[in-house]
């Protein structure tokens, strides 16, 4: 998919990724947000190339979920353009996207009403080509694919306990087979073991069914496990943009307590004892 | 679970499987007998054609093909693999030329969806029965904790009154406001229609008999013994009571309600003492206005048909009406109040959390509030039937 009006090479850092012919899912250029005199975001330029891990970091406060939010078309930036596989996400051709990426919400924004199987055949069944048998299949892959038990397809989401949900959440953003998946938060709130697995489970997902991710964590586990391409908002801007190691070398504030503090050099320093 | 990539799509043209493809999902008969599936089998390019395919593929399995090809394939989805299971009928056909990557996603596939479906729930006659007596008990359960909840109420009001200071007098005075001043306009104006309609009403059959004087009589002790605190009761129970319900309810799904508990904040104070002490201000007050707008209103039609002036309508009702049918309305109305408050409180606490029941429980709340609204003034009316 030819996308070359992209202004600007987003790395700051220099080129990271080979910019070869794989396509552009994500393309957002100049995006600014504004509420009232609060200015938001100031410029971002941003790619995620098809089958990359994007982890998306940030200081509380720096618009993280404003940008998830405006990537999946529920709030329109001030200004700057937002392209979904190669299609503006804001006009008349965005509804037709929302069937080719999933979104996981951070509190999981399950159906409170319908059982964890009926919030995954929801979608399904509004596709309305699908017969209830097949539906019903497609329930039963969506569930095991998101590590649930079958009978976890007939609880409430008020029974689910938090990974549970989670992984619920992720069984509906997977539903219509999505080729781009968007994670707020994915592990946020869950015990270190869930965390793994959950971050297991993603891992396995990604190379089973081709997924591009974006998400937006603060685990700095899941960044290191994960991720390809690590995108840093700090200052109303994208300040770094590359892999881990390439993101942890630029220099300034918020990188140097994110990626250098105590916690992340402990995390690092046992990281590369047990690969050496 | 590694599986490797099961989308295979054609490294020169990535779009070519999106829902706008230019060569759509299809598959074909060869002249050698196997069968040619091309395309991107994925649910999105699947689309409306997923029927007509099905059923071609049927045909075709159906006459017992050499083999099947997938190699043609420019990608396949889980939607897809559960549909080339279906039309295999479970089982891998015999010949299969396909890349190992595709087998392994389509084994994967079956794993996953083909024999565990999640169990749906069976329903029987006897759990239909149980739902009966469940229900039935859940009926008499409601009055018994509607009286549980008044018990509560009366021992927080003793507390309270012993110990001005734990009144929560911000609680009330906001629900007085919500309940009672922004409720003067709708209450005000139904009142007044009222008016206006049984007067109307009255005068045509009054004239018959010359009995044009009685309609001081008949509006005075109609609108402030009956009217005036149904018609307020109602309005409030619509108004008040639904948001008190729902107010409570989204408590409840937020999981303040909890919090509350945990910090050592009593339930029944903050909550339901609050509206419940509120409602029973703003009613009386509330009725007292419907009252004088209904008369009003019904002053009106009393000049046009009847010629009875203003001045001799309002002095009228001094003379005539005794005291006794106001103050039986306003007395209702304060039961009135105190049995809005404490139905909805009470649908409140029971919301569980999810959104339905929210719904469910605000309508049961409002129903039910006048419901009961109604059987009160019922046993009023047989009760005071000597007086007045």
């Amino acid at each position: 998919m030819p996308i070359t009006q992209i202004a600007g090479e987003p790395c700051r850092n220099g080129d990271v990724m080979q910019r070869d012919a794989r396509e552009e899912v994500v393309a957002m250029s100049g995006v600014v947000t504004r509420f009232g005199h609060h200015v938001v975001h100031d410029g971002i330029d941003l790619v995620v190339l098809r089958g990359e891990i994007m982890g998306l970091v940030g200081g509380s406060g720096s618009g993280k979920t404003t940008l998830l939010r405006h990537m999946i078309g529920l709030t329109v930036p001030t200004a700057g353009s937002i392209r979904l596989f190669g299609k503006p996400m804001h006009g008349m051709q965005g509804a037709n996207l929302h069937q080719r990426f999933g979104v996981c919400f951070q509190g999981g924004a399950l159906f409170s009403a319908l059982t964890v199987a009926e919030n995954i055949a929801l979608p399904l069944r509004e596709l309305r080509i699908l017969d209830g048998a097949l539906i019903q299949q497609l329930v039963a892959v969506k569930l095991a694919m998101a590590g649930l038990e079958a009978q976890d397809g007939l609880k409430l989401p008020a029974e689910l306990s938090g990974g549970m949900i989670k992984r619920a959440a992720l069984a509906r953003a997977l539903a219509l087979d999505p080729e781009l998946l968007f994670l707020d938060e994915p592990t946020a709130g869950l015990d270190p073991i869930a965390a793994d697995h959950f971050v297991a489970l993603l891992r396995s997902l990604h190379s089973q069914l081709e997924l591009t991710v974006v998400m937006i964590t603060h685990d700095l586990d899941t960044l290191v496990d994960i991720c390809d391409r690590i995108a840093v908002l700090a200052d109303k801007r994208l300040i770094a943009l590359g892999t881990l190691d390439e993101v942890s070398a630029v220099s300034h504030p918020f990188i140097k307590s994110f990626f250098h503090g105590p916690r992340a050099e402990r995390l690092l320093r046992a990281r590369s004892l047990a690969s050496s | 679970m590694n599986e490797p990539p099961a989308r295979q799509e054609a490294a020169s043209d990535p779009a070519c499987w999106s829902a706008t493809s230019q060569n759509p999902p299809a598959l074909r008969l060869e002249q050698d007998g196997t069968v040619i599936l091309s395309g991107p089998w994925t649910l999105l390019a699947l689309g409306s054609r997923i029927k007509p395919l099905e059923q071609q593929a049927r045909r075709l399995a159906a006459r017992r093909p050499e083999g099947w090809d997938l190699r043609q394939l420019s990608a396949l989805d889980t939607a897809g693999a559960l549909l080339l299971w279906r039309i295999w009928g479970g089982q891998k056909p015999a010949q299969l030329a396909c890349n190992p990557d595709t087998a392994a996603f389509l084994e994967h596939m079956a794993e996953l969806g083909g024999s565990d479906r999640p169990p749906k729930a069976r329903k029987g006659v006897l759990d239909q029965l149980a739902a009966l007596g469940r229900a039935t008990r859940r009926g008499a359960g409601t009055l018994l904790e509607l009286l549980t909840l008044f018990g509560y109420i009366v021992i927080e009001m003793v507390g309270a009154i012993k110990n001005p200071l734990r009144m929560p007098f911000k609680e009330i005075s906001a629900n007085v406001h919500k309940a009672g001043t922004q409720a003067l306009s709708i209450t005000g104006l139904v009142g007044m229609l009222i008016g206006i309609v049984i007067s109307y009403l009255s005068a045509e059959q009054l004239k018959i008999y010359g009995a044009q004087s009685a309609i001081i009589l008949i509006l005075s002790i109609g609108v402030t013994r009956e009217m005036g605190p149904m018609l307020a009761a109602v309005l409030v129970a619509g108004r008040s009571g639904s948001a008190i319900t729902a107010a409570i309810g989204g408590m409840r799904i937020t999981g303040e309600l909890d919090a509350m508990a945990v910090l050592g904040l009593s339930l029944w104070r903050r909550l339901v003492l609050p509206r419940v002490l509120s409602l029973m201000v703003v009613m009386p007050l509330l009725t007292l206005w419907t009252d004088a707008l209904g008369l009003f209103g019904g002053m009106v039609p009393a000049k046009i048909e009847l010629d009875i002036g203003y001045m001799q309508f309002i002095l009228g009702i001094k003379e005539m009406m005794p005291v006794v049918n106001l103050t039986i309305g306003i007395v209702k109305s304060i039961v009135f109040g105190a049995l809005i408050a404490l139905v909805a409180c009470h649908h409140g606490l029971q919301v569980k959390p999810n959104t339905e029941s929210l719904g469910q429980q605000t309508t049961t709340s409002v129903v039910l509030a006048i419901t009961l609204v109604l059987l009160c003034d019922a046993i009023f009316a047989i009760a005071l039937r000597n007086v007045g």
